[in-house]
């Protein structure tokens, strides 16, 4: 993966998961807040 | 074996009868109570809110104290995550230890911010002196911290009267992480030095051995590391094999202090829980209930590593002494199995023997601690968890003898059971279907190559060694099964994304439903209350978690564990 990506391509991928997920879990506030 | 047993039982006893004190300090910590080190470290503990910018008179509701938990650990996770990438053109690296590749980053990080501490790294060779201290010792004191502040704001809801303050987020953790950890941790670092453990800044020290051959011997900041990686139910070490490493854990003294300080948080907890809603009662019926569920545990863990192997004996080998494969001759199957047992029911997950070596009965032990993940628990979520199953217990019994379920006083409705059902049936979901993509994804390799590497034991306990890796990451746990061949994007990337979901979820939604009991009026108790604080509902609390834990992880327990055992006789 890092041959095929490059290690900085990657290295962004990782931080975009990341935050993805913790964004997620600001979405889940609200979720658990409307249930 | 007598002496192994008593052992055990002594280390038992003696973190019980600590937990009692140490539950009394925390809950004044954390009422503004006053204590006797509040003179060294309520001055501490001042400057860092100052410094912080925060004000400690300042209340959050449930969504404010959720949030700045999430968005303060995003920003944890952002900055350690750069230093272990950069760490090899940062200062204090005498080792000259090269930058971490970013997935297994990504993986490392969010398994320290989520507390679990599973490690697919080295510690001596993959992480330098700065990021022992700043990344992997900083995160195990806050993120405990956290996990005791998200207690603390779960059990003001289950007090609150028509409230919707919990408190304030960061004076919790700076709290916690002030008053709690960092005396109880100065303590146990300066313990386990004088049993041996290092402490220095001097690079790794080389050695002729008898052969005449030069050999490098690993050290660094290894008793800081230690120390906090038990109190704070972390478990990542400093050096790869963990406690079972002499460095780590030279003597059976410092095997005795480093398995005390992996329980006596969680179970002060529960101390803590009755002084705080000033319901001593309930906190001894929760307290009791976690002990029926844990000394099974430990018992039925010594049993069968002493034992012995079956398979091995069948060569001639001697198994009198127990199963020793994979142990340390210094702890012994006693200490060895008591620790495995303790180290997964509180989500600790450091190991002082290899768990991948274990008994497939005895290995099923931690397993089942991970799954329940509420005996007594890491600290502050293992209290979170067993609070969903007492709801769960109180909405079955309320409906058994056809009242509305009560809880302190308060109606349990549909909000609070939908609420504890998210944060119940994630845990089976995270575990579950990890287990089978990566099964999937195994059975469908086509290089026989990176199949090998991946799992050099198909068969019942190569499962065993991927649902062990799914359930450890989602108890936030981090001991493994180490012959999985974990260093991979596969496992690097996935197990990353159940720690942080499997983090937040559990932690979140018990809050929320916390806070909704809160802004409810608390009405007295009558004779026609289903009463939380009796021997009855600890019996009822006990078998709800059995059946749930029997209906939820029976399957996969036979398809692992039990069928490598009943393959070994």
């Amino acid at each position: 993966v890092v041959r095929v990506l490059g290690a900085r391509m990657l290295a962004a991928l990782m931080v975009v998961l990341a935050l993805v997920t913790f964004a997620s879990m600001l979405g889940f506030i609200v979720l658990c807040d409307r249930v | 074996m007598a002496t192994e047993y008593a052992a055990v039982a002594a280390t038992i006893l003696v973190t019980i009868g600590t937990s009692g004190l140490l539950g009394g300090y925390m809950c004044r910590v954390f009422t503004g109570g006053r204590t006797w080190l509040d003179q060294v470290l309520v001055p501490i503990e001042g400057v860092v809110l100052r410094v912080a910018g925060v004000d400690p008179a300042q209340q959050q509701d449930w969504k404010r104290y959720s949030a700045s938990l999430v968005i303060s650990n995003a920003v944890m996770w952002l900055a350690t995550w750069t230093i272990v990438t950069l760490q090899q053109y940062l200062p204090l690296n005498p080792d000259g230890i090269a930058n971490m590749e970013p997935a297994l980053a990504f993986n490392t990080i969010s398994s320290f911010v989520t507390n679990t501490n599973l490690q697919h790294y080295s510690g001596e060779t993959g992480l330098s002196d700065l990021s022992q201290m700043f990344v992997i010792t900083f995160l195990q004191f806050v993120t405990a911290g956290t996990g005791i502040a998200a207690a603390v704001a779960t059990i003001r809801g289950l007090a609150g009267n028509r409230t919707t303050e919990l408190g304030s987020f960061y004076v919790d953790m700076t709290r916690a992480t002030v008053r709690l950890f960092l005396p109880l941790a100065l303590v146990t670092s300066v313990v386990v030095m004088w049993q041996g453990v290092p402490q220095t800044f001097e690079k790794a020290a080389t050695a002729t051995t008898l052969e005449g051959r030069a050999q490098t011997i690993a050290r660094g900041v290894t008793a800081g590391v230690v120390s906090i990686k038990q109190l704070g139910t972390n478990g990542g070490g400093y050096f790869g094999p963990n406690s079972a490493h002499p460095f780590e854990n030279p003597t059976p003294l410092s095997n005795l202090v480093e398995t005390w300080a992996i329980t006596i948080i969680p179970m002060s907890m529960v101390v803590m829980l009755g002084a705080m809603l000033k319901r001593p009662r309930l906190a001894l019926v929760i307290y009791a209930t976690m002990l029926a569920l844990y000394l099974p545990m430990v018992v039925f863990a010594v049993a069968q590593e002493a034992g012995g192997n079956p398979a091995i004996a069948a060569i001639g080998v001697d198994q009198s002494t127990g199963s020793m494969e994979g142990k340390e001759v210094r702890n012994g199957v006693g200490m060895s199995a008591l620790w495995a047992a303790t180290t997964t029911v509180t989500s600790n997950g450091s190991v002082n023997a290899m768990h991948d070596s274990l008994t497939p009965l005895g290995g099923l032990v931690p397993l089942i601690g991970m799954w329940l993940n509420n005996v007594f628990g890491g600290v502050g979520v293992g209290f979170i968890n067993m609070l969903i199953f007492v709801i769960v217990a109180v909405f079955v019994a309320g409906m058994m003898v056809g009242r509305t379920p009560e809880f302190l006083g308060k109606k349990v409705e549909g909000r609070e059971m939908k609420l504890a059902s998210l944060a119940l049936l994630w845990h089976p979901l995270a575990i579950l279907v990890g287990t089978a993509v990566a099964c999937y994804a195994w059975a469908t390799t086509a290089d026989p190559g990176i199949a090998l590497g991946w799992l050099k034991n198909p068969g019942p306990h190569g499962f065993s060694e991927m649902l062990y890796e799914f359930t450890s990451s989602a108890a936030n746990n981090g001991s493994g099964f180490e012959g999985l061949g974990d260093n991979t994007p596969f496992w690097n990337i996935a197990t990353g994304l159940v720690m942080l979901l499997s983090r937040y979820i559990p932690i979140i939604a018990p809050l929320a439903m916390a806070a909704s009991l809160a802004a409810k009026p608390a009405a007295p108790e009558t004779a026609g209350s289903l009463r939380a604080d009796s021997a009855t509902f600890g019996m009822t609390l006990w078998m709800v978690i059995v059946i749930l834990g029997l209906l939820m992880f029976m399957p996969v327990a036979v398809l692992g564990p039990v069928a490598e055992y009943l393959a070994l006789r």
